[in-house]
């Protein structure tokens, strides 16, 4: 996977650049070929997608308000005032509100998001602190998912006999367990005791790592069987090696399309835990905790309060799924650049 | 054939006793344990806790416990009792002398909440959710696939870009938050269909009591409607995100098929249009969708959960939820268990099913 | 599919009554991303009603895409036809007719064989209902008539048990069978012509034999056309009574079977029947044409085949070779040596290909 090498020096992994014997005549009416390193052409194969490219952008958008937003927009929490009357909270541009008639009488450049019944909280602050958290925990728990379920499936699949055999039984059974029924117990009673923002990571971290594990599994297992591994052993090739150059980079493809599923799922999932409560503490803001409230207030006709954190999973999972085919397009060694 | 099964149902016992233990374990995984529901309430002294822990069982150790749930120790007797006072097994049916708890002689145990039964909670629970999953497997299977053979059939036409994006957007959508816009628009603007409960209150008693029975064998069709017009938005909310993931794949399966060597064999038979895209190419389509619907069964008791819990609908997810507020483990135990259960067995069945459609499967 | 021709093209006169498929100037082409394919270039050739026709080629020439194109089985984006076009069947322009009737002649007057048994047939079906659904949409007749046509024409292939292995499966059946399941199938309408692409090339060398002397029988048999598309040329020597050598897309050479194997006259034919390994050549180096197939969007100028030509001159680079007559019989070749201009070069040309096929070269080919 380097870079364009000079055309007298033979590497294994490089189709051989060196001009057909013959002379310069022969070459005439054949087409020239310049091999790309693994990763330019992927890179090429992505630019082609264009909901790949506005995946990415959509992403990069989401982070960067995520990072500076919290900046211009900090979180405040807002203490429940004592005795306070259900209040509807008002819509997006509104500065006031007449209670009786649902309809607001003065409109100003303000609460583009509108604010919360209740707590009277800016929705749109809510919005961009709650990014923050719901990002870093889809990715990390992908990351804790893909990291345990590679490890799992490539010892499964490499290693195979008894052991395999174990881990896949293991495997099964986590698999027919109702997950999120699974995810709420857990997450719920884990709060008991620690309520921050990892234990909630990890408890989607720990529970989001089979699917991964079985791909990896069957794909050790195929690719250890297929002729090219045969072939690259007989000219020599180390073990190591062949796992590396050989196995992996067929693996990438189908474990970046789980893996972006696996963002989109548990930034989802943690969007119903923590609007069920059993989530993160709302002292830190996810765009699931602050819908916990909403459903008492949806019936007085609440719109703004559900939809902006809504949009913004959406978003968020979109972005994410658009960048995952597109990776899975560009390194599927079938698929055209 | 039904060699095939028997072996297949052998060979998943083995997974669900690790289902059990699997449960038992994440059960473990609260600090505490059931008596946490007495954690913050100042009022309840020691001695009480202490009476509690006894009564349920909670001062054994852990593997006495597992024990008496699977229902093969005596939990008269305390540690690992396998004989009853009689001296005969335990895990022998009550007639023969043994025990009458434990999974193994179907019994689930008691809610810590209500004293009743698991088994006769969890029972009553059952018909809301069957009625509200079993209308979605039927309305998804359906839809899924009419949306994925068109987009198929008319590719690249604006119906099939609509689709795609339906399908892009539906996916995404947290199925909790399809739910409540639902509710927003439904129900408080447009304020056309119920947004809570089975049944209208103010017409009928509430749905499984014996009162409801009656009423209903008075004026069946009012309280069919009814239930129907209470059903439409959960139904709705569940089959949306599933409709949308399987019609791509139902799309894509439908677009390998149609590009099959045989399919050109058949046109080349000269068969009209109809008959090589329905019987030929579509036939060969549904294979893996059927396989694909019967893994994605278990995700309607997931489904069921949020449903159930934005639409006050009430079934096991509900029960579910409010058993994890209450600390009522016996009765989340009985719902993991049966759903994980019930989980494996959908696996069998859609490898049976696939089995039986394809011809080229041995077994 | 789309009907390609419009009604304002000019029409030619149908041809003569004898003549059952009658090729005229067939020209397809493939609109790909990078530009135009021009698969089939040109092609003209007849077929007679109970003669045999052999295209031969090698991958990429453009065979399979002309049999394709007769059927109408070509998708028609990406693919174009030229208006200019022309494909009687049968005393009828097929290129024109609308898909309904096109249909109609398919699997009923014009049957076609795939090279790949395994997957050409529905894998979840019986034998039995693929052959009898062909029957019952063509001929109108009942189920059971039908089931039993079926189980006729497996018979008429030689399947041993007709009556149990029309319930069979595809992939119940051993490769050889599954093709004569094939042949079965295109039969059971008794159509007046039979196109075969490579229907051989997937089975194993016994099996080959006998496949080739099934279709041979039946075509004896029930009198009807065949056309062979193959690579192979030993399947060619067995079966047909005419050849015709296609190279990118345009026919190189045309005659009799034994013109164009024994005294092949153009240079791309010359190397094809040279590489053939033969005992008596023993000692030689073993004889390949040199180069390779050229890119399609980037073929030579005039005569695509002058870059491997042994005996190519400068006329060959400027100027493009038509389809020269060779004698009187409706012989032809695509060489310049076939024109007076070409006419000095010929005889040495001739000689030096005698000359490989008795000792075979023993040096690479003048001009490289």
């Amino acid at each position: 996977m380097g870079a364009m090498i000079p055309p007298n020096v033979t590497d294994p992994d490089q189709p051989d650049v060196t001009p057909p014997e013959g002379g310069p005549a022969a070459a005439d009416y054949e087409v020239s070929l310049r091999s790309l390193s693994q990763w330019e052409l992927a890179w090429r194969k992505f630019r082609q997608h264009r909901l790949a490219i506005v995946g990415l952008g959509l992403l990069f958008g989401l982070v960067l308000a995520a990072i500076v937003g919290p900046i211009f927009v900090p979180f405040t929490p807002v203490p429940p005032v004592p005795n306070q009357l259900v209040y509807t909270g008002r819509p997006p541009f509104c500065v006031s509100l007449d209670e009786a008639k649902h309809a607001c009488t003065q409109f100003g450049l303000v609460r583009p998001f509108g604010e919360t019944g209740g707590l009277q909280a800016d929705v749109f602050m809510l919005v961009l602190n709650g990014a923050r958290t719901s990002l870093f925990l889809g990715f990390t728990s992908m990351a804790i998912g893909v990291l345990i379920g590679t490890i799992v499936g490539a010892v499964a699949g490499y290693v195979g006999g008894f052991v395999d055999n174990l881990l896949m039984r293991f495997v099964d059974v986590m698999l027919s367990l109702p997950l999120l029924f699974v995810i709420l117990v857990v997450a719920r009673f884990f709060k008991g005791a620690q309520d921050n923002v990892w234990s909630i990571i990890i408890v989607f971290g720990l529970f989001s790592w089979m699917g991964v594990s079985r791909l990896v599994r069957s794909l050790f297992l195929s690719i250890r069987e297929r002729e090219f591994v045969e072939a690259a052993k007989a000219v020599g090739v180390r073990d190591r090696r062949i796992i590396f150059k050989h196995i992996l980079p067929n693996a990438f493809s189908p474990i970046v399309v789980a893996a972006s599923l696996i963002v989109g799922g548990n930034i989802s999932g943690e969007a119903f835990v923590s609007f069920l409560g059993f989530g993160i503490n709302p002292s830190t803001p996810t765009w699931g905790n602050i819908l916990s409230n909403a459903l008492a207030f949806i019936a007085q006709g609440n719109w703004w309060w559900p939809l902006f954190p809504g949009l913004a999973i959406i978003l968020a999972v979109l972005a994410v799924n658009f960048v995952g085919d597109g990776l899975r397009d560009a390194f599927d060694p079938r698929s055209r650049a | 054939m039904a060699k095939y099964v028997v072996r297949r149902l052998i060979q998943a016992i083995p997974v669900i006793i690790g289902i059990t233990i699997a449960i038992y374990a994440i059960m473990l995984l609260a600090p505490g344990g059931p008596q946490q529901r007495f954690a913050n309430n100042p009022k309840i002294t020691n001695e009480q806790r202490e009476k509690f822990k006894k009564a349920w069982g909670l001062d054994q150790p852990i593997p006495v416990q597992y024990c008496r749930w699977i229902g093969f120790c005596d939990p008269d007797q305390d540690g690992i009792a396998l004989l009853t006072v009689k001296n005969v097994p335990n895990f022998l049916p009550e007639s023969l002398g043994g025990g009458d708890n434990g999974m193994i002689h179907g019994d689930l145990g008691f809610s810590i909440d209500s004293g009743e039964s698991v088994g006769g909670r969890i029972g009553k629970a059952a018909l809301p959710t069957l009625l509200l999953a079993g209308s979605a497997l039927i309305l998804w299977i359906t839809l899924a696939i009419l949306l994925g053979v068109f987009a198929a059939l008319k590719r690249y036409s604006f119906f099939d870009q609509a689709a795609t994006v339906f399908s892009y957007i539906g996916f995404a959508m947290p199925t909790f938050w399809l739910g409540l816009m639902l509710i927003l628009i439904f129900g408080a603007s447009l304020k056309v269909l119920p947004v809570s409960g089975m049944v209208d209150a103010r017409l009928s008693p509430p749905f499984g009591s014996d009162q409801y029975w009656t009423y209903f064998g008075k004026s069946p069709g009012t309280a069919i409607v009814d239930i129907v017009r209470h059903l439409i938005l959960p139904v709705v909310t569940l089959v949306v995100v599933s409709v949308a993931g399987d019609s791509r794949f139902v799309r894509a399966s439908m677009l390998e098929a149609l590009g099959q060597d045989y399919v050109r064999t058949a046109r080349a038979k000269g068969l009209p249009n109809r008959i090589v895209t329905f019987r030929h190419a579509l036939r060969n389509a549904l294979l893996p969708v059927v396989t694909n619907i019967g893994l994605e069964i278990p995700f309607l008791f997931s489904g069921a959960v949020v449903t159930e819990s934005i639409f006050s609908w009430p079934g096991e997810g509900r029960l579910f939820i409010n058993s994890i507020t209450n600390f009522d483990y016996t009765i989340l135990m009985g719902i993991l268990l049966i759903a994980a259960i019930l989980t494996v067995l959908a696996n069998l069945l859609a490898d049976i099913l696939y089995a039986v459609v394809d011809p080229r499967i041995k077994y | 599919m789309t009907e390609i021709i419009s009604a304002e093209v000019p029409r030619g006169a149908p041809p003569a009554r004898d003549v059952l498929l009658d090729v005229r100037n067939l020209k397809t082409y493939f609109r790909v991303l990078d530009g135009l394919v021009p698969a089939v270039d040109g092609v003209s050739f007849s077929l007679k009603r109970g003669q045999t026709l052999g295209i031969v080629g090698e991958s990429g020439s453009g065979k399979s895409v002309t049999a394709l194109t007769i059927m109408r089985l070509i998708d028609i984006p990406p693919a174009e036809i030229a208006a200019e076009s022309e494909v009687w069947f049968d005393g009828r322009e097929i290129l024109g007719l609308k898909m309904d009737e096109m249909r109609k002649i398919r699997g009923n007057d014009v049957a076609m064989i795939f090279q790949e048994p395994l997957t050409s047939l529905n894998p979840v079906f019986t034998v039995g209902d693929q052959i009898a659904e062909q029957v019952v949409n063509h001929k109108k007749v009942s189920k059971k008539a039908a089931w039993d046509r079926a189980i006729e024409s497996l018979q008429l292939v030689g399947i041993p048990s007709p009556e149990r292995r029309v319930k069979a499966y595809p992939h119940e059946m051993s490769g050889g069978m599954r093709q004569r399941v094939m042949i079965a199938m295109a039969l059971s309408c008794e159509p007046k012509l039979l196109i075969a692409d490579e229907p051989t090339t997937a089975l194993d060398v016994t099996i080959q034999a006998q496949i080739l002397e099934l279709l041979k029988t039946i075509q004896d048999r029930t009198g009807s056309a065949l056309l062979l598309i193959t690579h192979d040329l030993g399947v060619v020597a067995e079966m047909v009574d005419n050849v015709i050598v296609m190279y990118t897309g345009q026919i190189v050479e045309q005659g009799t079977v034994n013109d164009v194997l024994i005294e092949p006259r153009a240079p791309y034919t010359m190397g094809l029947i040279e590489s053939i390994p033969s005992v008596d050549k023993r000692g030689g180096k073993l004889s390949a044409i040199k180069g390779t197939v050229p890119n399609p969007f980037n073929l030579p100028p005039a005569c695509r085949f002058e870059p491997r030509c042994p005996y190519h001159w400068e006329l060959c680079s400027r100027v493009e070779p038509q389809l020269y007559d060779i004698g009187t019989t409706g012989r032809q070749a695509r060489c310049h040596l076939y024109t007076p201009e070409g006419a000095s070069r010929q005889q040495a040309a001739l000689d030096s290909h005698r000359q490989a096929m008795t000792v075979g070269r023993t040096d690479p080919p003048s001009g490289r």
